[in-house]
């Protein structure tokens, strides 16, 4: 290995960046960042430079302190925060972003991520959570612009009320980006009728030599699967309950635990709030 | 890596179907499009006025609405610069021997009466802007099948044409079926009463003579209960240095159980806009298939749509493309599903090389509060080079928990693992690259009638030695 080697003490996590400025991550340093530190979704916007072979940890959440019910349903017409991060990736740094959002207002998050330089690569997994009058819209470009460049995208929600969460995913392969690969994948929960999600996975590619590929799934939670689960003497309701968890589960072991408390709760109380409105069978 | 087996799309076109013989008209109204050019159309077919009222309805729709703000670049195509009329024969023949000399070595050449006779129970067959020829077996013809060109039926079939035309596709859906709907002329009326059984096909051909032409024909198929048809439109023009349109528009009526197949190997040349609008609407337990081979054109813009209006009903996509140099192909399927227990499948493939572009766009939709609707998409895309572009635009839009829908695309380009494996067997590289072309594209091939695949892996050029079934 000729690369020099990566300097192993952490740099202490940007707790509060200031507005617009841009964060660099300096070449082969370590960082971690949580976006924004602040509770609840407020606008934002983020330009985030890795130098060379830089490694980012970002964790951006947006998620109520407390009780889902007791959060007030703000009319769609009120809250209509922006968040945009751009991310430019130089050779060979790496990414890691985790995002989490649970709410029941509106909101618009723009992602934009840049892999400029040879082997840089991103990996990225969201999780989302829209009840009530939620309408949360994502949009998310992955730009390919150099060679030997990987992509990850996964993609969970879980929809209940008559939320609308729409996710417009595009992964990008220039010309100029031969041996890249990219994944996308969408899976939406529907938790009862009238709840929305609409998923737009794209792909443009200019280049043969590429291996990319995306999937997506929406639906309610599976009646074999719950059968199963009950065949085995779990009741109906624990199954959804597992069913459920199951669904955004893999985004558990990238949260710090205080954090996995609150989806978990989140994600149960949006069950219960299903069920209340009497639509889940 | 150079796969010379496969060669050019399209190659071998000019001699084969890119022949033009003299324009010939016994009325045209000349290049562009107004007011009086649709009275012209509607007078040369003597229709009845609710007919007129429509085309200059639809005319008006057509003139007000914007060019689409997405997908390929159709701001070349001049409006004025084309010819929307040209009746080529005073009336048409259920004969071969009565088209003039021309007209007929057209479709000799092209094969058309010889597989007639040999597996289709009817052909149609449209020069410029009419059918010259529609003849359908007789045995049919008594069991109450009615197949004919749409003017005819306008006159012989009023309640029919009356109670379905434009119910799927409406004047103002979009700009091209708008244009389609002021000026269409020709296409395919069908109709197959309850119970009746079609076992081989219909067949319509649609040929272009006239340079910088449009051809706007309207087909409208009524499968009544319980009945069978499959339905094969071909279509080819000469080549020539101007562009022509093709704006077609397809209604299709699958009524309580009843199944439609709709077949179409799209092969016009490469100066050829096809901007079609297709729309099958499907009631209780009915089945609609759209098996849809996009092969030639400059650009094309195509999404076979299926509205699952009953329960039980189905619908199948099947689609391929192939984008060789200077060709956008922009293809895909719309599902909507409006009633319980619906399910569809679409399967979409395509291969770009030489610079070419092709597209999946596509749409999934459910009502809210439907119970049990499954829909399964697949796309996957070849890319032969690396000058070509493979793009994959789909929109999954789902408000029902009795939904299951899966959307899966891949875009590659011929695996090194399989090539790899097949040498490994001994095949050598270039006879390895076909074989997986050849069976990325067999779920499609197969699918068609047998005269049709020989065509397409001819077409494509495929080099089929050694090939393993």
């Amino acid at each position: 290995m000729n690369t020099p080697a990566i300097p192993q003490q952490r740099t202490v996590s940007v707790e509060n960046p200031v507005q617009g400025d841009v964060i660099h991550v300096q070449a082969y340093q370590e960082q971690e960042i949580l976006l924004p530190p602040q509770e609840g979704v407020v606008p934002s916007h983020r330009e985030i430079h890795l130098h060379k072979g830089a490694r980012l940890r970002v964790l951006s959440l947006g998620i109520p302190p407390q009780n889902i019910l007791s959060v007030p349903e703000a009319p769609a017409s009120e809250a209509h925060p922006h968040i945009f991060h751009h991310f430019v990736l130089e050779e060979d740094s790496q990414l890691l972003l985790t995002e989490v959002v649970f709410h029941s207002s509106s909101s618009q998050h723009h992602t934009v991520i840049e892999l400029q330089g040879p082997g840089s690569k991103v990996d990225v997994l969201g999780i989302y959570g829209g009840w009530g009058v939620a309408e949360q819209h994502h949009s998310y470009i992955v730009h390919h612009h150099a060679p030997h460049t990987t992509s990850t995208s996964h993609f969970r929600s879980v929809v209940t009320g008559t939320a609308h969460l729409v996710f417009q995913d595009r992964i990008h392969i220039a010309r100029g980006a031969p041996k890249s690969d990219g994944i996308l994948s969408i899976r939406n929960l529907i938790l009862n009728d009238g709840a929305h999600a609409e998923a737009y996975p794209e792909l443009e590619i200019e280049n043969n030599d590429v291996s990319c590929s995306h999937g997506a799934t929406t639906g309610g939670i599976d009646p074999h699967q719950a059968y199963y689960l009950q065949s085995r003497g779990i009741s109906p309701e624990e199954s959804r309950a597992l069913l459920v968890l199951a669904h955004i589960a893999t985004a558990f072991p990238r949260l710090p635990e205080v954090y996995q408390e609150q989806v978990r709760r989140l994600v149960l109380e949006q069950l219960a709030y299903a069920k209340e409105g009497g639509a889940i069978q | 890596m150079q796969y010379e087996t496969l060669k050019e799309i399209g190659q071998g076109y000019a001699e084969r179907f890119g022949f033009s013989m003299p324009e010939r008209s016994v009325f045209t109204t000349g290049k562009g499009l107004t007011e009086e050019t649709v009275r012209a159309i509607s007078a040369s077919k003597n229709e009845p006025d609710w007919m007129l009222t429509f085309r200059l309805k639809a005319l008006e729709y057509f003139q007000s609405k914007p060019l689409p703000a997405w997908g390929p670049d159709l701001s070349a195509i001049n409006f004025d610069e084309i010819t929307y009329y040209t009746k080529p024969t005073e009336t048409p023949g259920t004969s071969w021997e009565e088209l003039p000399p021309e007209i007929k070595e057209t479709y000799d050449r092209l094969g058309l009466p010889e597989a007639e006779q040999k597996w289709l129970a009817g052909v149609g067959a449209q020069y410029d802007s009419e059918m010259v020829y529609h003849n359908i077996r007789e045995d049919l013809k008594k069991r109450g099948v009615i197949f004919t060109d749409v003017e005819t039926a306008v006159k012989e079939h009023p309640e029919l044409v009356q109670r379905y035309f434009a119910t799927v596709v409406p004047p103002n859906d979009n700009k091209f079926a708008a244009l389609n709907s002021a000026v269409w002329s020709g296409g395919s009326f069908v109709y197959v009463p309850p119970g009746v059984q079609l076992e081989i096909p219909l067949q319509a051909y649609f040929r272009v003579n006239t340079q910088s032409f449009g051809q706007f024909e309207r087909t409208l198929i009524i499968a009544d209960e319980g009945s069978f048809v499959h339905y094969i439109e071909g279509c080819t023009a000469p080549v020539f240095s101007k562009d022509s349109l093709h704006a077609a528009v397809v209604e299709i009526i699958a009524l309580k159980g009843a199944r439609i197949r709709y077949s179409t190997v799209q092969n016009w040349s490469t100066n050829m806009y096809n901007l079609v609008t297709k729309r099958a609407v499907v009631y209780d337990g009915g089945l609609m298939e759209w098996v849809d081979g996009n092969i030639g054109s400059k650009v094309t813009m195509k999404y076979p749509a299926i509205f699952l209006k009953g329960p039980g009903a189905r619908g199948e996509v099947l689609s391929i493309a192939f984008a060789g140099t200077g060709q956008h192909q922009d293809t895909g399927a719309k599902i909507i599903h409006l009633a319980d227990n619906t399910s569809s499948v679409v399967t979409s493939k395509s291969i770009s090389r030489g610079g070419g572009i092709s597209s999946y766009r596509g749409l999934v939709m459910a009502k809210p509060g439907l119970k049990n609707i499954k829909t399964k998409v697949e796309c996957d895309a070849l890319i032969l080079d690396g000058n070509s572009v493979s793009n994959t635009y789909p929109r999954i839009d789902i408000r029902s928990t009795g939904a299951t829908i899966e959307h899966e695309a891949r875009v590659s380009r011929i695996s090194e693992d399989q090539l790899f494996y097949l040498m490994s067997r001994g095949i050598d590289e270039k006879e390895a690259a076909a074989m997986i072309v050849n069976g990325f594209v067999a779920p499609l091939v197969k699918e068609l009638p047998m005269e049709y695949a020989v065509e397409l892996n001819r077409l494509i050029e495929l080099e089929m030695e050694g090939s393993v079934g």
